[in-house]
């Protein structure tokens, strides 16, 4: 039991870390929390769903039209949305309530188009486990700790080995700078936006697959949310390892603890680890902006 | 040539620039002297699109200069802002790849990052520590060197000075007459105003967003006024 | 800017003069004299049990119509959309009460919404009928009693009695591990008679995990459950979270039955996880396999091209005791009445529901505690990824 225990922790944590990946990057790059995350990993499931049930689409043609479909999303978003505030220097608060708003606006979107129900992607992986001895792994999951790996692989491939990358950091740390290297940060946002929601596109399918579809399911991102400020906000490596760290601690409070006192015991934690680092688990040093 | 006519800069209700002209020519030094609050900082801005104004012309090499700053870059006029603004999380190294974002020749980038080391020896032996784990005077060498790699045409300089140990001022100084040597115009803005007017070809001289006097530098040396309010010399 | 504000004035001024000589009316007289009932209906149409809600809204509206083609004194409907979300729900009932001002309230499925305005009801007087099985509803303490609160469908109590009762003598299963939301009394309420019950007849209750709410992951609970080895699973949850459950434990290796109450009747469930939940059993108010459901749920498919849900039925339980009450009152004399003197008749005559047939059972309420006291139940299961109908079961 213990190592199936350690595995299913994984693989909650697997999709905590999707989720706070996207999310963090944002956080890194504009140092804005940008809520309307969890809104686009819903648009991702939806996508995902009607593609799927539209085309037939097998597994990875599905996560690549979601992560197509939903970056094209992101970027909309934070062109209408977010780039008009941004420009406008004002502070970052009105870009938080203006996340909020995207949310419910989109939730709402969706409701409207899809409707309040449950939907149920065809079935897109196989039932049959990987392996049952000793411990049960599904395929579901397994592909989807495969996919986890794979993007932020390239996550950190992108962003520490091409020239784009180097980019983004360079806005990140200093806009002003970056724009008297050449770099149009506008694009550099907007490519960062992207990125960010190609990964929750990814997240959207996996999430769709393992827990349905429907208009909240966007509110996970409270866990993705939990999961980045654990690893560390702002930092990719931390989000990821974030994530894990609360998917196994969570199953372990309820494997041997209490399920009844885990909720409450997560947070308790999370409280303490805030205390003693303050920065998170992975949390980098980050310099205030004058 | 970088040619101004009437450059207007103001935020809001505070006019930084009062219509403003000014040439630096395509060789040498041309430096801009001038209290604290004289407008300097604004007029690199405008220059290199950070700043919106207004103007009866702005143009470099006869073409009018971009009002985008991302695109001024293109056209090789290249501003290493003041407080030298290095990516402190980024390495020594990245920081001047980023410096030549915007150029595409590839080996061209090697030979120039080869170039700045050899100008820069203490750049090299740190090329893979973080920017800001640098001293403020190798954050300002870290600055130049990534002007450099932009291969500029004309390079502005916003007080590169500034802050820096009396013998890292003095380095400063002779990379900035070697750059103007190698071919790069030079704009450099300064308050030390004596070592720059020492080794400036041309200047002006700014209060309060407006040009008082220019000249060549050895003459405003002379000028009783500049000796009396930046040199401070009575005579 | 001043010629608005004036603009804005006079409106205003006007909007308050619509108001007062409102208000001057009696509660029973509508435009052109009319006479009425206005009655007032929550339902979750947009949020997470919306399959419910909606279904609950569409069969209301056909029984208001029918009954407003057929009296003199027309009932005047008006449904508020509160998503499943218990603050909605307290919002959406003052607006009910206090702007609508409605005679009776048509509750909802939801057990923690009707806990959340059942004292609101009890301040403003005003009679609730909702079709929720939490016995707290009605009976918020052991010795109190909400005396405008009234429950029309078997509670928890007796769902959870009646599966323990036909799962041990007719399952013939002994051992049961549990699994639920240890936050919504829709499932404590179950567990616990349910527990009572088993274990006092024999049976064995093997492990007993929960979760929260917003919960999606429960392979831990589950691994935990499985390694007790027991013969079914307790599933007493709304669907998407049995769905979840059921997928997650044959995904780890459960073959065991699953068994569960009124949460799970929704083609959701069957879409969602229809061979998960093969050979499971459930009780559920009626089935639309019974013959007596026939009629609704011809009217219902007529009416709207899809299958109705079994909250449809319900909402026909409520509204039969209502016209019952409404008739034994006179509608006549009902809508003649101060809107006070209207909540107050509606409510006592709800209390001395004796044998009045519904669309399902036969109702009584029991004056004591404001629900009925015993039910035959429909045993369902799982067949071929569709719901069968056992049989009526009625726990002794
Ligand atoms: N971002 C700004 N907002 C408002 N006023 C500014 C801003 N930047 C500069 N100023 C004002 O413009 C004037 C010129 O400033 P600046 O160009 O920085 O001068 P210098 O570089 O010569 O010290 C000063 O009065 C300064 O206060
Ligand atoms: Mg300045």
């Amino acid at each position: 039991m213990f190592w199936q225990q350690v595995f299913n922790g994984l693989s909650a944590g697997g999709i905590y870390a999707l989720i706070a990946v996207g999310f963090s990057l944002i956080y890194s790059i504009m140092r804005y929390i940008n809520l309307a995350h969890g809104s686009l990993i819903m648009i991702g499931a939806y996508i995902g769903y009607a593609v799927v049930t539209a085309t037939n689409f097998p597994l990875i043609p599905a996560l690549l039209a979601a992560a197509a479909g939903t970056a094209i999303v992101s970027v909309i978003v934070e062109r209408l949305a977010f780039r008009p505030i941004r420009v406008r220097g004002v502070s970052t608060l009105y870009i938080l309530v203006s996340s909020m708003v995207v949310s419910i606006l989109l939730q709402n979107l969706v409701m409207v188009i899809f409707g309040p129900s449950f939907r149920t992607l065809p079935q897109l992986v196989s039932d049959v486990p990987v392996v049952t001895h000793p411990i049960n792994i599904a395929r579901l999951d397994f592909y989807m700790m495969i996919v986890v790996v794979l993007s932020l692989v390239s996550l950190n491939f992108v962003l520490y080995r091409t020239k784009a990358g180097r980019a983004m950091r360079a806005v990140s740390f200093n806009p002003k700078a970056a724009a008297l290297m050449g770099v149009n940060t506008d694009r550099v946002v907007s490519l960062a936006f992207a990125l960010a929601g190609a990964l929750a596109g990814i997240a959207g399918i996996f999430l769709g697959i393992k827990y349905s579809v429907y208009p909240q399911l966007g509110e996970l991102i409270l866990k993705g949310f939990v999961a980045s400020v654990f690893g560390g906000l702002g930092s990719v490596a931390g989000a990821v390892v974030g994530g894990l760290a609360l998917g196994v601690i969570e199953v372990f409070l309820i494997a041997y603890g209490s399920s009844s006192f885990s909720p409450v015991m997560i947070y308790a934690l999370l409280v303490l680890i805030l205390l003693l680092r303050p920065r998170g688990i992975l949390g980098r040093i980050v310099e205030d902006k004058v | 040539m970088l040619k101004l006519r009437n450059l207007t800069v103001a935020y809001g209700a505070i006019v930084a620039l009062h219509g403003l002209d000014l040439e630096v020519p395509m060789a040498g030094i041309t430096c801009i002297i001038g209290a604290n609050g004289a407008g300097k900082t604004s007029l690199l801005a405008a220059v290199s699109g950070l700043v919106r104004y207004s103007c009866d012309e702005m143009s470099f090499g006869g073409k009018p200069v971009p009002k985008v700053a991302y695109r001024v870059v293109d056209s090789g006029i290249i501003h290493v802002p003041e407080g030298r603004q290095v990516f402190v999380n980024m390495s020594v190294e990245e920081n001047l790849l980023m410096g030549a974002y915007h150029r595409r020749d590839v080996s061209g980038i090697k030979q120039e990052i080869e170039d700045v080391y050899e100008t820069f020896p203490r750049l090299h032996e740190r090329r893979k520590q973080m920017a800001g784990t640098l001293s403020g005077g190798e954050q300002q060498m870290l600055a130049l060197g990534r002007g450099l790699m932009a291969a500029p045409k004309l390079l502005l300089l916003d007080e590169p000075s500034l802050g820096l140990a009396p013998n890292m001022v003095d380095l400063v100084f002779e990379v900035v007459q070697k750059i103007a040597r190698r071919g790069v115009p030079v704009l450099l803005v300064e308050q030390n105003a004596a070592q720059a007017l020492e080794v400036s070809d041309k200047a002006y001289v700014l209060e309060t967003g407006r040009v008082v006097l220019s000249g060549a530098g050895r003459d405003l040396l002379e000028n009783p006024r500049v000796r009396q309010a930046y040199l401070g010399i009575a005579e | 800017m001043k010629r608005k504000r004036l603009i804005f004035v006079t409106l205003m001024l006007l909007v308050s003069m619509l108001f007062l000589t409102a208000c001057g009316q009696t509660a029973g007289q509508g435009q052109g004299g009319a006479k009425s009932i206005t009655i007032g209906e929550l339902a979750d149409l947009t949020g997470p049990t919306a399959v419910w809600g909606q279904a609950q809204d569409n069969e209301l509206k056909i029984l208001v119509d029918k009954w407003n083609a057929e009296n003199q004194v027309k009932l005047n409907h008006k449904v508020y959309d509160y998503k499943a979300n218990t603050q909605e729900a307290v919002s959406s009932f003052n607006k009910l009460a206090d702007q609508e001002k409605v005679a009776v309230v048509f509750g909802t499925n939801n057990s923690n919404a009707n806990l959340a305005f059942g004292p609101l009801a009890e301040a403003k007087k005003v009679p609730v009928l909702s079709h929720a099985i939490d016995p707290h509803s009605t009976t918020p303490a052991a010795d109190k009693l909400n005396q405008y609160s009234f429950l029309t469908v078997a509670s928890n109590i007796i769902q959870g009695k009646t599966m323990a009762a036909y799962t041990l003598d007719k399952l013939n299963l002994k051992k049961v591990g549990v699994l639920y939301d240890q936050g919504n009394s829709f499932a404590t309420t179950m567990e616990q008679p349910f527990e009572e019950y088993f274990t006092g007849h024999g049976g064995t209750i093997t492990a007993k995990e929960v979760f929260t709410s917003n919960d999606v992951d429960y392979s831990s609970q589950l691994t935990k459950i499985i390694s007790t080895n027991p013969d079914a699973i307790l599933l007493p949850n709304y669907y998407k979270q049995i769905a979840l459950a059921a997928q997650q434990a044959r995904k780890l290796g459960f073959k065991g039955v699953f068994l569960g109450h009124t949460g799970w009747p929704s083609q959701a469930l069957l879409e969602m996880a229809g061979k998960d939940v093969e050979g499971s059993y459930f009780v559920n108010y009626g089935s639309f396999e019974d013959p007596q459901l026939q009629n609704l749920q011809k009217e219902y498919t007529d009416k709207y091209k899809k299958a109705p849900e079994i909250n449809a039925a319900m909402i026909g339980e409520s509204f039969a005791v209502f016209t019952d009450a409404v008739k034994k009152i006179g509608a006549d004399k009902l809508a003649a009445m101060s809107l006070e003197q209207q909540r107050q008749a509606l409510r006592d005559a709800f209390e001395k529901t004796r044998n009045v047939q519904g669309v399902m059972n036969n109702i009584t309420i029991d004056p004591k505690t404001h629900r009925p006291e015993t039910a035959k139940m429909a045993i369902i299961t799982i067949k071929d990824a569709k719901f069968k109908f056992v049989e009526t079961y009625q726990v002794k």
